[in-house]
């Protein structure tokens, strides 16, 4: 048996999504936390939760609980820093909701913000990093295995190597991402991608090119969380969180990465779906974690739009680009739009269920689904959001 | 030395309590992993039994055999160590015994490597201790072959042996 959620998006406020500028990551924060509360209709003063999250490799650690009282949030009933890697968005997302439908709070500000390029900093520089990792999985340094393209290589090459899955098919994934993200005034890159485009892109870490990886921002996304009972006068259609799961499965050093992504997606969605009461069927929408194109084969597969190994061809026949049968990623994702980790899908999924996604918008935008991964398939968390109110 | 060929050394992991024996046995060109006591089951560097949760572990020298579990060839020198021989490669490799370790593969052509190719140990110097690198099986070690030599690290590293 499990409870039903009573929780709904209320705000939605994006700061910064540009390559290069001066704020801080915690500038950045601020300036979303109030873009946010001006979407929403919602005064400072209503706000009683605050929930904070940053990347693990953070250049500079502005995102704190210092950030309160900049954000001049008095009296909260709840605070807390969330770290959940790239989970950390819906994973706050999940607190918030589970805070507002218990009434420990009534509206929850949810921020994420980064500046990994802020001083002209290039993304390798910024994600690149060699963390101090002890033990036998240190050895991934020694192997000069830095930054997460040449982690997510090498599976993406184990998926090549048991379905068959294709260079050409990692490359429609980013032409696709690319068609949606030409009708994103938001999206970095809108020019439109071609095949041949994609095959020209330099080399990153084999199979994976240019265009395969996330564009890093600097930038910053909030999200209010309101109890659906709290929504009088308030600017914005709700977008409700009808379901939520989380999936973690701990496999150790040297794991199969392929068995990660399947133990956590299994267990995340098997609790998100039982939660709303609905079928994957009635998902008219899925925004992915897409830090790497292949991520997104990995996703529609393990989720169950299509059968292992067939999401390459399932792409690259159309279904999720622009006028297919599942629209992915529609605002062009980490890999055109905006790498802001796991609100970037989340953002997304908001505007699109609320209406709001002009050119680009879906004609059926009542069910999405967005993902959030965390580590080399590490964590998982996912959330499915609606139009309307989960069937009693 | 020539030019191309880069002096650093490749990062070394820290060791812990649990991984200390396997860092210990690499200082002498052993590869060890754990085998339980109870269910026989392989791994390297845990404080228990990740199948049966013993905490009964024996330390044994792995046959050094292995297959090509999963590779990528990398553009970008994120580390010095690394920037003469971009592209070069990183792999995981499943050894016989059955668990997998991150590497790099020598001896073979970036372009030749296969996943599930069968590879074997070999010990490459890095400062004061060394590394467990893979080499396809069927190229006897210390045979030079032009491909290897294309890669400035891995030369300059031999030198330095």
């Amino acid at each position: 048996m499990s409870a039903t959620l009573s929780a709904a998006i209320s705000g939605l406020g994006m700061a910064g999504l540009v390559r290069n500028q001066p704020l801080e990551a915690g500038d950045l924060a601020l300036q979303a936390i109030d873009l946010a509360l001006a979407d929403s209709g919602l005064q400072r003063s209503d706000m009683d939760g605050l929930l904070l999250a940053q990347s693990p490799v953070a250049s500079d650690k502005s995102v704190n609980l210092k950030l309160q009282q900049r954000a001049r949030l008095r009296n909260l009933s709840l605070l807390q820093v969330v770290e959940g890697e790239g989970t950390s968005a819906l994973q706050m997302l999940h607190t918030a909701a589970f805070a507002v439908t218990c009434g420990m709070a009534r509206h929850v500000v949810c921020v994420f913000a980064d500046a990994p390029l802020r001083g002209g900093r290039t993304g390798a520089q910024a994600f690149g990093t060699a963390k101090s990792l002890s033990g036998v999985a240190g050895l991934r340094y020694s192997s000069g295995i830095f930054g997460a393209p040449a982690l997510f290589a090498m599976s993406a090459r184990r998926h090549m190597a048991l379905y068959g899955t294709r260079p050409e098919h990692f490359g429609t994934v980013a032409v696709a991402a690319r068609a949606w993200a030409s009708m994103n005034p938001r999206a970095v890159f809108r020019d439109p991608l071609t095949l041949e485009d994609y095959f020209a892109g330099r080399p990153i870490a084999e199979p994976f090119r240019l265009h395969d990886c996330a564009i890093p921002v600097d930038g910053g996304i909030a999200v209010i969380v309101s109890a659906v009972d709290a929504f009088t006068g308030l600017k914005q259609p709700p977008v409700h969180i009808l379901g939520v799961g989380q999936g973690h499965p701990a496999t150790v050093q040297h794991r199969d990465a392929e068995d990660s992504a399947h133990a956590g997606v299994g267990r995340a969605r098997t609790t998100a779906f039982a939660m709303a009461r609905i079928s994957l069927a009635e998902v008219d929408m899925a925004h992915l974690y897409d830090a790497f194109t292949y991520m997104s084969l990995v996703a529609l597969e393990e989720y169950g739009f299509c059968a292992r190994g067939e999401a390459g061809p399932f792409v690259a026949g159309g279904n999720t680009s622009p006028g297919g049968s599942l629209p992915v990623n529609t605002g062009g994702g980490h890999l055109s739009g905006y790498y802001l980790q796991g609100m970037t899908p989340l953002s997304e999924a908001i505007i699109q269920v609320r209406g709001q996604a002009g050119a680009r918008q879906c004609k059926r935008h009542d069910v999405a689904l967005v993902t959030n991964v965390g580590g080399n398939f590490d964590y998982h968390a996912c959330a499915i959001l609606g139009s309307r109110e989960t069937r009693p | 030395m020539t030019d191309g060929i880069s002096p650093a050394l490749r990062p070394f992991p820290l060791q812990d309590s649990s991984s200390e024996p396997f860092f210990r046995a690499l200082e002498k060109r052993m590869l060890m992993i754990q085998r339980c006591t109870g269910c026989g089951s392989t791994q390297i560097g845990e404080s228990s039994c990740r199948h049966c949760e013993s905490a009964s572990l024996d330390w044994i020298e792995s046959s050094g055999l292995a297959t090509l579990y999963s590779f990528t060839i990398v553009h970008i020198a994120y580390h010095p160590s690394f920037s003469a021989g971009v592209p070069y490669n990183a792999a995981i490799v499943e050894l016989a015994e059955g668990p997998r370790l991150f590497s790099n593969i020598i001896g073979c052509a970036n372009e030749d490597l296969r996943i599930g190719m069968e590879l074997t140990v070999e010990f490459v110097s890095n400062g004061p201790g060394y590394l467990p690198d893979f080499r396809p099986l069927e190229q006897a070690p210390g045979a030079e072959q032009g491909a290897w030599q294309q890669h400035g690290h891995f030369t300059a590293r031999r030198a330095s042996a």
